[in-house]
Protein backbone atom coordinates (compact mmCIF):
# COMPACT_ATOMS: atom_id res chain seq x y z
CA UNK A 1 0.00 0.00 0.00
CA UNK A 2 1.28 3.43 -0.86
CA UNK A 3 0.82 6.09 1.79
CA UNK A 4 -0.93 9.19 0.52
CA UNK A 5 -1.18 7.43 -2.79
CA UNK A 6 -4.01 5.59 -4.32
CA UNK A 7 -5.37 5.09 -7.74
CA UNK A 8 -7.97 7.76 -8.28
CA UNK A 9 -9.25 6.58 -11.60
CA UNK A 10 -11.01 3.38 -10.91
CA UNK A 11 -12.67 3.45 -14.27
CA UNK A 12 -11.73 0.51 -16.38
CA UNK A 13 -8.98 -1.96 -16.14
CA UNK A 14 -7.75 -2.74 -19.60
CA UNK A 15 -6.30 -5.93 -20.82
CA UNK A 16 -3.28 -6.63 -18.70
CA UNK A 17 -0.75 -9.21 -19.61
CA UNK A 18 2.68 -9.98 -18.35
CA UNK A 19 5.59 -9.77 -20.69
CA UNK A 20 8.86 -11.59 -20.32
CA UNK A 21 10.64 -9.61 -17.63
CA UNK A 22 7.56 -9.00 -15.55
CA UNK A 23 6.54 -5.79 -17.25
CA UNK A 24 2.79 -5.36 -17.41
CA UNK A 25 1.24 -4.30 -20.66
CA UNK A 26 -1.75 -2.03 -20.60
CA UNK A 27 -3.85 -0.17 -23.07
CA UNK A 28 -2.12 3.17 -23.22
CA UNK A 29 -5.11 5.28 -24.15
CA UNK A 30 -7.62 3.90 -21.68
CA UNK A 31 -7.86 5.29 -18.19
CA UNK A 32 -6.63 2.68 -15.82
CA UNK A 33 -6.46 1.98 -12.17
CA UNK A 34 -2.88 2.80 -11.27
CA UNK A 35 -0.99 -0.27 -10.29
CA UNK A 36 2.40 1.32 -10.02
CA UNK A 37 3.29 0.08 -6.58
CA UNK A 38 6.53 -1.02 -5.04
CA UNK A 39 6.94 -4.74 -5.48
CA UNK A 40 4.70 -4.93 -8.54
CA UNK A 41 5.63 -5.05 -12.20
CA UNK A 42 6.04 -1.57 -13.65
CA UNK A 43 3.20 -0.81 -16.06
CA UNK A 44 4.28 -0.68 -19.68
CA UNK A 45 3.96 2.59 -21.54
CA UNK A 46 4.87 4.09 -24.86
CA UNK A 47 5.58 7.79 -25.25
CA UNK A 48 7.40 10.12 -27.58
CA UNK A 49 10.33 12.24 -26.50
CA UNK A 50 10.22 15.97 -27.00
CA UNK A 51 12.53 15.37 -29.96
CA UNK A 52 10.09 12.94 -31.56
CA UNK A 53 11.61 9.58 -30.68
CA UNK A 54 9.20 6.83 -29.66
CA UNK A 55 10.19 5.07 -26.45
CA UNK A 56 8.59 2.15 -24.66
CA UNK A 57 9.48 0.98 -21.19
CA UNK A 58 9.87 -2.52 -22.60
CA UNK A 59 12.71 -1.21 -24.80
CA UNK A 60 14.81 -1.35 -21.65
CA UNK A 61 14.02 -4.87 -20.60
CA UNK A 62 16.85 -6.20 -18.46
CA UNK A 63 18.08 -2.74 -17.46
CA UNK A 64 17.49 -0.68 -14.35
CA UNK A 65 15.21 2.26 -15.16
CA UNK A 66 14.73 5.50 -13.25
CA UNK A 67 11.56 7.49 -13.97
CA UNK A 68 11.23 11.11 -12.96
CA UNK A 69 8.10 13.20 -13.35
CA UNK A 70 9.40 16.41 -14.81
CA UNK A 71 8.36 20.04 -14.97
CA UNK A 72 10.52 22.79 -16.42
CA UNK A 73 9.49 25.62 -14.10
CA UNK A 74 8.45 23.93 -10.88
CA UNK A 75 10.59 25.31 -8.01
CA UNK A 76 11.06 21.80 -6.60
CA UNK A 77 12.67 20.76 -9.89
CA UNK A 78 14.47 24.03 -10.50
CA UNK A 79 16.25 23.77 -7.14
CA UNK A 80 18.03 20.64 -8.35
CA UNK A 81 19.58 22.55 -11.24
CA UNK A 82 20.58 25.66 -9.29
CA UNK A 83 24.09 24.48 -8.46
CA UNK A 84 25.75 24.39 -11.87
CA UNK A 85 28.55 22.20 -10.55
CA UNK A 86 26.31 19.64 -8.91
CA UNK A 87 22.95 19.41 -10.61
CA UNK A 88 21.18 16.54 -8.90
CA UNK A 89 19.73 14.83 -11.96
CA UNK A 90 22.62 15.43 -14.34
CA UNK A 91 25.16 14.28 -11.76
CA UNK A 92 23.14 11.16 -11.10
CA UNK A 93 22.97 10.50 -14.83
CA UNK A 94 26.72 10.81 -15.19
CA UNK A 95 27.41 8.61 -12.19
CA UNK A 96 25.13 5.75 -13.24
CA UNK A 97 24.79 5.86 -17.03
CA UNK A 98 27.59 3.34 -17.48
CA UNK A 99 26.09 0.95 -14.96
CA UNK A 100 23.24 -0.24 -17.15
CA UNK A 101 20.88 2.35 -15.72
CA UNK A 102 18.42 4.19 -17.98
CA UNK A 103 17.01 7.57 -17.02
CA UNK A 104 13.66 8.78 -18.37
CA UNK A 105 11.89 12.03 -17.51
CA UNK A 106 8.14 12.22 -18.12
CA UNK A 107 6.17 15.45 -18.39
CA UNK A 108 2.45 14.80 -17.81
CA UNK A 109 1.36 18.45 -17.83
CA UNK A 110 -1.30 19.31 -20.36
CA UNK A 111 0.10 21.16 -23.38
CA UNK A 112 -1.95 24.28 -22.64
CA UNK A 113 -0.26 24.69 -19.28
CA UNK A 114 2.98 26.63 -18.96
CA UNK A 115 4.66 23.50 -17.57
CA UNK A 116 3.55 21.42 -20.58
CA UNK A 117 4.44 23.92 -23.26
CA UNK A 118 6.85 22.33 -25.73
CA UNK A 119 8.89 25.47 -26.40
CA UNK A 120 9.32 26.10 -22.67
CA UNK A 121 10.42 22.51 -22.12
CA UNK A 122 12.90 22.65 -24.98
CA UNK A 123 14.47 25.90 -23.85
CA UNK A 124 14.73 24.69 -20.26
CA UNK A 125 16.28 21.38 -21.27
CA UNK A 126 18.86 23.29 -23.27
CA UNK A 127 19.48 25.83 -20.51
CA UNK A 128 20.05 23.09 -17.94
CA UNK A 129 21.83 20.77 -20.35
CA UNK A 130 19.44 18.18 -18.99
CA UNK A 131 20.79 14.78 -19.92
CA UNK A 132 17.65 12.71 -19.51
CA UNK A 133 15.28 12.18 -22.45
CA UNK A 134 12.05 14.03 -21.72
CA UNK A 135 8.94 12.08 -22.71
CA UNK A 136 5.82 14.13 -23.32
CA UNK A 137 2.61 12.77 -21.80
CA UNK A 138 0.26 15.64 -22.58
CA UNK A 139 -2.95 13.71 -21.99
CA UNK A 140 -1.62 12.46 -18.68
CA UNK A 141 -2.26 8.79 -19.44
CA UNK A 142 1.05 7.52 -18.15
CA UNK A 143 1.07 9.94 -15.22
CA UNK A 144 -2.31 8.66 -14.11
CA UNK A 145 -1.25 5.09 -14.76
CA UNK A 146 1.62 5.56 -12.34
CA UNK A 147 -0.43 7.70 -9.94
CA UNK A 148 2.13 10.50 -10.25
CA UNK A 149 1.10 13.62 -8.38
CA UNK A 150 4.19 15.73 -8.03
CA UNK A 151 7.29 16.90 -9.83
CA UNK A 152 9.84 15.53 -9.23
CA UNK A 153 8.25 12.18 -8.30
CA UNK A 154 10.58 9.22 -8.70
CA UNK A 155 10.38 5.52 -9.50
CA UNK A 156 13.23 3.04 -9.69
CA UNK A 157 12.48 -0.11 -11.70
CA UNK A 158 14.86 -3.01 -11.32
CA UNK A 159 16.18 -5.13 -14.17
CA UNK A 160 13.33 -7.60 -13.65
CA UNK A 161 10.81 -4.84 -14.40
CA UNK A 162 9.61 -4.55 -10.82
CA UNK A 163 9.22 -1.23 -9.04
CA UNK A 164 11.89 -1.13 -6.34
CA UNK A 165 11.48 2.44 -5.15
CA UNK A 166 8.79 5.11 -5.27
CA UNK A 167 8.86 8.51 -3.68
CA UNK A 168 10.89 11.67 -3.34
CA UNK A 169 14.27 12.33 -4.85
CA UNK A 170 15.68 13.30 -1.46
CA UNK A 171 14.92 14.29 2.10
CA UNK A 172 14.30 18.03 1.64
CA UNK A 173 10.70 18.75 0.70
CA UNK A 174 11.17 22.51 0.61
CA UNK A 175 11.73 24.47 -2.60
CA UNK A 176 15.00 25.86 -1.18
CA UNK A 177 17.59 23.27 -2.11
CA UNK A 178 18.47 19.59 -2.37
CA UNK A 179 18.53 17.45 0.74
CA UNK A 180 21.52 15.62 2.13
CA UNK A 181 20.09 12.14 1.59
CA UNK A 182 19.29 11.15 -2.00
CA UNK A 183 16.80 8.29 -1.78
CA UNK A 184 17.08 7.39 -5.47
CA UNK A 185 20.85 7.01 -5.27
CA UNK A 186 20.41 4.82 -2.21
CA UNK A 187 17.88 2.70 -4.05
CA UNK A 188 20.05 2.46 -7.16
CA UNK A 189 23.09 1.38 -5.15
CA UNK A 190 21.08 -1.32 -3.45
CA UNK A 191 19.37 -2.49 -6.65
CA UNK A 192 22.66 -2.66 -8.52
CA UNK A 193 24.19 -4.62 -5.65
CA UNK A 194 21.34 -7.09 -5.84
CA UNK A 195 20.07 -6.05 -2.45
CA UNK A 196 16.58 -5.26 -1.25
CA UNK A 197 15.92 -1.54 -1.17
CA UNK A 198 15.92 -0.60 2.49
CA UNK A 199 13.82 2.54 2.09
CA UNK A 200 11.54 1.61 -0.76
CA UNK A 201 8.84 4.22 -0.22
CA UNK A 202 9.03 7.85 0.79
CA UNK A 203 6.57 10.65 0.48
CA UNK A 204 6.96 12.42 -2.87
CA UNK A 205 7.17 16.20 -2.72
CA UNK A 206 6.92 18.95 -5.28
CA UNK A 207 4.50 20.82 -7.50
CA UNK A 208 1.30 19.08 -8.48
CA UNK A 209 1.35 17.44 -11.88
CA UNK A 210 -0.70 19.76 -14.11
CA UNK A 211 -3.07 17.21 -15.66
CA UNK B 1 -29.73 23.08 19.26
CA UNK B 2 -28.69 26.64 19.95
CA UNK B 3 -25.10 26.58 21.10
CA UNK B 4 -23.05 29.75 21.42
CA UNK B 5 -19.80 27.91 20.84
CA UNK B 6 -20.87 26.71 17.44
CA UNK B 7 -19.96 29.52 15.12
CA UNK B 8 -22.21 30.73 12.41
CA UNK B 9 -20.95 30.24 8.87
CA UNK B 10 -22.51 33.50 7.86
CA UNK B 11 -20.71 35.42 10.58
CA UNK B 12 -17.36 33.91 9.66
CA UNK B 13 -17.94 34.61 6.00
CA UNK B 14 -18.80 38.21 6.77
CA UNK B 15 -15.71 38.64 8.89
CA UNK B 16 -13.48 37.16 6.21
CA UNK B 17 -13.05 40.46 4.46
CA UNK B 18 -10.55 39.39 1.89
CA UNK B 19 -11.85 35.96 1.00
CA UNK B 20 -11.77 35.59 -2.72
CA UNK B 21 -12.78 31.99 -3.28
CA UNK B 22 -16.26 30.92 -4.21
CA UNK B 23 -18.08 29.05 -1.49
CA UNK B 24 -17.62 25.74 -3.28
CA UNK B 25 -13.85 25.99 -3.07
CA UNK B 26 -13.87 27.17 0.53
CA UNK B 27 -15.98 24.32 1.75
CA UNK B 28 -14.07 21.76 -0.21
CA UNK B 29 -17.01 20.86 -2.42
CA UNK B 30 -16.74 20.99 -6.15
CA UNK B 31 -13.62 20.57 -8.17
CA UNK B 32 -11.32 23.09 -6.56
CA UNK B 33 -9.80 26.30 -7.68
CA UNK B 34 -7.99 25.26 -10.78
CA UNK B 35 -11.25 24.69 -12.61
CA UNK B 36 -11.98 28.40 -12.72
CA UNK B 37 -8.53 29.91 -12.67
CA UNK B 38 -6.73 30.90 -15.82
CA UNK B 39 -4.32 28.14 -16.71
CA UNK B 40 -1.48 30.04 -18.25
CA UNK B 41 -2.01 33.66 -17.29
CA UNK B 42 1.11 35.66 -17.78
CA UNK B 43 2.85 35.87 -14.46
CA UNK B 44 4.76 39.05 -13.76
CA UNK B 45 4.90 39.24 -9.96
CA UNK B 46 7.47 37.33 -7.94
CA UNK B 47 6.74 35.02 -5.04
CA UNK B 48 7.94 37.77 -2.70
CA UNK B 49 5.41 40.19 -4.18
CA UNK B 50 2.42 37.84 -4.19
CA UNK B 51 2.42 37.47 -0.41
CA UNK B 52 3.08 40.18 2.15
CA UNK B 53 3.61 39.54 5.85
CA UNK B 54 2.85 41.79 8.80
CA UNK B 55 3.19 41.01 12.51
CA UNK B 56 1.18 42.55 15.34
CA UNK B 57 0.50 41.72 18.98
CA UNK B 58 -2.80 40.00 19.66
CA UNK B 59 -4.36 38.80 22.88
CA UNK B 60 -7.29 36.44 23.17
CA UNK B 61 -8.48 33.75 25.52
CA UNK B 62 -5.94 34.77 28.17
CA UNK B 63 -3.00 34.23 25.82
CA UNK B 64 -0.74 36.64 24.00
CA UNK B 65 0.37 36.03 20.44
CA UNK B 66 2.29 37.47 17.60
CA UNK B 67 -0.32 37.48 14.87
CA UNK B 68 1.49 37.01 11.57
CA UNK B 69 -0.69 38.21 8.71
CA UNK B 70 -0.14 36.60 5.31
CA UNK B 71 -1.68 38.96 2.79
CA UNK B 72 -2.13 36.81 -0.31
CA UNK B 73 -2.76 38.05 -3.84
CA UNK B 74 -6.32 37.07 -4.87
CA UNK B 75 -6.43 33.85 -6.86
CA UNK B 76 -3.26 32.46 -5.26
CA UNK B 77 -2.84 30.18 -2.29
CA UNK B 78 -0.27 29.16 0.29
CA UNK B 79 -0.21 25.88 2.19
CA UNK B 80 -1.22 24.54 5.58
CA UNK B 81 1.30 22.78 7.82
CA UNK B 82 0.41 19.56 6.05
CA UNK B 83 0.44 20.73 2.43
CA UNK B 84 -1.21 17.55 1.18
CA UNK B 85 -0.11 15.80 -2.01
CA UNK B 86 1.98 18.73 -3.27
CA UNK B 87 3.25 22.12 -2.19
CA UNK B 88 5.15 23.16 0.92
CA UNK B 89 4.21 24.60 4.28
CA UNK B 90 5.30 28.13 5.17
CA UNK B 91 7.90 28.59 7.87
CA UNK B 92 8.43 31.35 10.41
CA UNK B 93 11.50 32.52 12.25
CA UNK B 94 11.88 35.29 14.78
CA UNK B 95 15.02 37.37 15.06
CA UNK B 96 15.75 39.99 17.68
CA UNK B 97 17.00 43.21 16.18
CA UNK B 98 17.80 46.72 17.21
CA UNK B 99 17.01 49.67 15.02
CA UNK B 100 20.02 48.94 12.86
CA UNK B 101 19.12 45.30 12.45
CA UNK B 102 21.79 44.02 14.81
CA UNK B 103 21.04 41.07 17.08
CA UNK B 104 20.54 42.14 20.66
CA UNK B 105 19.60 39.11 22.70
CA UNK B 106 20.57 40.41 26.11
CA UNK B 107 17.70 42.76 26.76
CA UNK B 108 15.00 41.22 24.62
CA UNK B 109 11.97 40.12 26.62
CA UNK B 110 10.37 38.43 23.63
CA UNK B 111 10.03 34.67 23.79
CA UNK B 112 7.85 32.25 21.92
CA UNK B 113 5.99 29.97 24.29
CA UNK B 114 4.38 27.36 22.11
CA UNK B 115 3.80 25.97 18.67
CA UNK B 116 2.38 28.20 15.98
CA UNK B 117 -1.35 27.79 15.58
CA UNK B 118 -2.81 27.83 12.08
CA UNK B 119 -6.49 28.31 11.21
CA UNK B 120 -8.43 25.63 9.41
CA UNK B 121 -7.24 25.19 5.82
CA UNK B 122 -9.34 24.45 2.77
CA UNK B 123 -9.31 21.47 0.44
CA UNK B 124 -7.81 22.22 -2.95
CA UNK B 125 -8.61 19.51 -5.46
CA UNK B 126 -6.81 19.19 -8.79
CA UNK B 127 -7.12 16.87 -11.77
CA UNK B 128 -5.50 13.52 -11.22
CA UNK B 129 -6.95 13.12 -7.75
CA UNK B 130 -4.47 15.55 -6.24
CA UNK B 131 -5.53 17.01 -2.91
CA UNK B 132 -3.77 19.86 -1.17
CA UNK B 133 -4.59 21.74 2.03
CA UNK B 134 -4.32 25.46 1.45
CA UNK B 135 -5.25 28.98 2.34
CA UNK B 136 -6.86 30.52 -0.71
CA UNK B 137 -7.21 33.93 0.92
CA UNK B 138 -5.30 36.06 3.38
CA UNK B 139 -4.75 34.28 6.66
CA UNK B 140 -3.15 34.77 10.06
CA UNK B 141 -0.81 32.45 11.97
CA UNK B 142 -0.77 32.82 15.76
CA UNK B 143 2.53 32.40 17.56
CA UNK B 144 2.12 32.14 21.34
CA UNK B 145 4.69 34.45 22.86
CA UNK B 146 5.59 36.46 25.90
CA UNK B 147 6.95 40.00 25.90
CA UNK B 148 5.22 40.78 22.65
CA UNK B 149 4.09 44.28 23.46
CA UNK B 150 7.58 45.25 24.71
CA UNK B 151 9.12 43.95 21.50
CA UNK B 152 7.45 46.20 18.98
CA UNK B 153 9.95 47.15 16.34
CA UNK B 154 12.67 45.12 18.01
CA UNK B 155 11.73 41.69 16.83
CA UNK B 156 11.57 40.71 13.19
CA UNK B 157 9.61 37.78 11.86
CA UNK B 158 10.99 36.17 8.74
CA UNK B 159 8.69 33.99 6.68
CA UNK B 160 9.19 31.64 3.74
CA UNK B 161 6.36 30.31 1.64
CA UNK B 162 5.38 28.66 -1.57
CA UNK B 163 2.58 30.49 -3.36
CA UNK B 164 0.71 28.78 -6.16
CA UNK B 165 -2.05 29.34 -8.67
CA UNK B 166 -1.58 27.57 -11.99
CA UNK B 167 2.15 27.82 -11.31
CA UNK B 168 4.12 27.86 -8.06
CA UNK B 169 6.64 30.41 -6.85
CA UNK B 170 8.75 30.40 -3.68
CA UNK B 171 8.79 33.61 -1.69
CA UNK B 172 9.98 35.14 1.54
CA UNK B 173 9.53 38.32 3.51
CA UNK B 174 10.24 40.00 6.80
CA UNK B 175 8.26 42.23 9.12
CA UNK B 176 8.94 43.82 12.44
CA UNK B 177 6.29 43.50 15.10
CA UNK B 178 4.07 46.55 14.78
CA UNK B 179 2.42 48.41 17.63
CA UNK B 180 -1.20 47.82 16.68
CA UNK B 181 -3.06 46.22 13.81
CA UNK B 182 -5.06 48.25 11.32
CA UNK B 183 -8.83 47.87 11.44
CA UNK B 184 -8.77 45.66 8.38
CA UNK B 185 -6.04 43.49 9.86
CA UNK B 186 -7.88 43.25 13.16
CA UNK B 187 -10.99 41.94 11.39
CA UNK B 188 -8.86 39.41 9.52
CA UNK B 189 -7.05 38.41 12.70
CA UNK B 190 -10.30 37.87 14.55
CA UNK B 191 -11.78 35.89 11.68
CA UNK B 192 -8.68 33.69 11.54
CA UNK B 193 -8.70 33.24 15.31
CA UNK B 194 -12.27 32.02 15.08
CA UNK B 195 -11.06 29.33 12.68
CA UNK B 196 -8.40 27.91 15.01
CA UNK B 197 -9.22 24.32 15.87
CA UNK B 198 -9.85 23.66 19.53
CA UNK B 199 -10.56 20.62 21.62
CA UNK B 200 -13.94 18.98 21.19
CA UNK B 201 -14.66 19.93 24.79
CA UNK B 202 -13.95 23.61 24.17
CA UNK B 203 -15.95 23.55 20.96
CA UNK B 204 -18.73 21.68 22.74
CA UNK B 205 -18.78 19.10 19.99
CA UNK B 206 -19.84 15.53 20.63
CA UNK B 207 -16.83 14.00 18.88
CA UNK B 208 -16.54 10.23 18.85
CA UNK B 209 -13.32 9.10 17.25
CA UNK B 210 -11.45 5.82 17.21
CA UNK B 211 -8.78 4.07 15.22
CA UNK B 212 -9.23 0.41 14.50
CA UNK B 213 -8.25 -2.05 11.78
CA UNK B 214 -6.27 0.63 9.98
CA UNK B 215 -9.14 3.10 9.84
CA UNK B 216 -9.82 6.39 11.54
CA UNK B 217 -13.52 6.49 12.33
CA UNK B 218 -15.19 9.77 13.25
CA UNK B 219 -18.77 10.32 14.32
CA UNK B 220 -20.33 13.66 15.24
CA UNK B 221 -24.04 13.09 15.85
CA UNK B 222 -26.15 15.75 14.15
CA UNK B 223 -23.46 16.87 11.71
CA UNK B 224 -24.43 17.54 8.11
CA UNK B 225 -20.92 17.53 6.72
CA UNK B 226 -17.49 16.52 8.06
CA UNK B 227 -14.14 17.45 6.52
CA UNK B 228 -10.93 15.97 7.94
CA UNK B 229 -7.42 17.34 7.52
CA UNK B 230 -4.65 14.98 8.68
CA UNK B 231 -1.76 16.44 10.65
CA UNK B 232 1.65 16.47 9.01
CA UNK B 233 3.65 13.30 9.47
CA UNK B 234 7.33 12.58 8.95
CA UNK B 235 6.93 8.83 8.95
CA UNK B 236 4.45 8.23 6.14
CA UNK B 237 1.49 7.89 8.48
CA UNK B 238 -1.59 9.28 6.82
CA UNK B 239 -4.82 8.54 4.96
CA UNK B 240 -4.40 6.65 1.71
CA UNK B 241 -7.29 8.43 0.01
CA UNK B 242 -8.14 11.70 1.72
CA UNK B 243 -9.32 12.97 -1.66
CA UNK B 244 -12.39 10.76 -1.50
CA UNK B 245 -12.59 9.75 2.13
CA UNK B 246 -11.67 13.05 3.80
CA UNK B 247 -15.03 14.68 3.21
CA UNK B 248 -18.54 13.34 3.78
CA UNK B 249 -22.01 14.82 3.66
CA UNK B 250 -22.89 12.82 6.73
CA UNK B 251 -22.26 12.68 10.44
CA UNK B 252 -19.72 9.90 10.03
CA UNK B 253 -16.35 9.77 8.33
CA UNK B 254 -14.00 6.84 7.89
CA UNK B 255 -10.50 7.08 6.45
CA UNK B 256 -8.24 4.18 5.58
CA UNK B 257 -4.68 4.83 6.81
CA UNK B 258 -1.36 3.73 5.37
CA UNK B 259 0.18 0.53 6.65
CA UNK B 260 2.83 2.64 8.38
CA UNK B 261 0.10 3.71 10.80
CA UNK B 262 0.66 0.37 12.53
CA UNK B 263 3.67 2.07 14.11
CA UNK B 264 1.85 5.27 15.05
CA UNK B 265 1.32 6.15 18.67
CA UNK B 266 -1.10 8.92 17.76
CA UNK B 267 -3.42 9.50 14.83
CA UNK B 268 -4.34 13.16 14.61
CA UNK B 269 -5.71 15.98 12.52
CA UNK B 270 -8.37 18.65 12.56
CA UNK B 271 -12.03 18.35 11.71
CA UNK B 272 -14.40 20.85 10.17
CA UNK B 273 -17.94 20.20 11.28
CA UNK B 274 -20.99 21.66 9.56
CA UNK B 275 -24.45 21.31 10.96
CA UNK B 276 -27.82 21.51 9.30
CA UNK B 277 -28.52 24.90 10.88
CA UNK B 278 -25.43 26.40 9.24
CA UNK B 279 -23.28 26.41 12.36
CA UNK B 280 -19.75 25.13 12.08
CA UNK B 281 -16.98 24.10 14.44
CA UNK B 282 -13.29 23.36 14.13
CA UNK B 283 -12.07 20.51 16.27
CA UNK B 284 -8.77 18.82 17.04
CA UNK B 285 -8.86 15.06 16.62
CA UNK B 286 -6.28 12.90 18.36
CA UNK B 287 -6.70 9.23 19.10
CA UNK B 288 -4.18 6.59 20.16
CA UNK B 289 -2.63 4.75 17.26
CA UNK B 290 -1.93 1.02 17.16
CA UNK B 291 1.51 1.54 18.71
CA UNK B 292 0.21 3.38 21.74
CA UNK B 293 0.45 1.22 24.81
CA UNK B 294 -2.93 -0.18 25.66
CA UNK B 295 -4.51 1.50 22.65
CA UNK B 296 -6.70 -1.42 21.73
CA UNK B 297 -8.08 -1.85 25.20
CA UNK B 298 -8.53 1.85 25.78
CA UNK B 299 -10.61 2.42 22.68
CA UNK B 300 -12.57 -0.75 22.56
CA UNK B 301 -16.21 0.17 22.36
CA UNK B 302 -15.72 3.90 22.07
CA UNK B 303 -18.13 4.06 19.17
Amino acid sequence: MKPFKKAMLGIAIGATALLGAGIATVQAESQMSAKAEVGLAAPEFKLTTIDGKAISLSDYKGKTVVLMWFSPKCPFVVKHFADKDNQTFNTMYNDYKDKDVVFLAINSAKPTHAYGDVATNKSTIKEWNFQWPVLMDGDGTVGRLYGARTTPEMFVINKDGVIAYHGAIDNDGSPKGPGDVNYVRQALDEVLAGETVSNSETRPYGCSVKY
Amino acid sequence: MANPIWRSSAAIAAACLVCTLPASAQTGKGKGMESFLPQTKEQTKTGDELVKVRAVPYAAGGETFVAVVFDIEPGWHIYWQNPGDSGAAPSLEFTPTDDKGAVRYGDMPFQTTGSTRWPMPERHESAGGILDFVYGHSVVAFVPAGGVTQSQGRVTVGADWLVCRDVCLPGSGQARIQATPSEADLALIQASFERLPTSAFMANVDLRASFSEGKLNIHVPGAKQLIFFPDPSEDMVGPTDAFHEGIADADKLSLQYSHESQNAKVISGVLEVHRADGAEAFVQVSVPGPAASGAAEEHKGTE
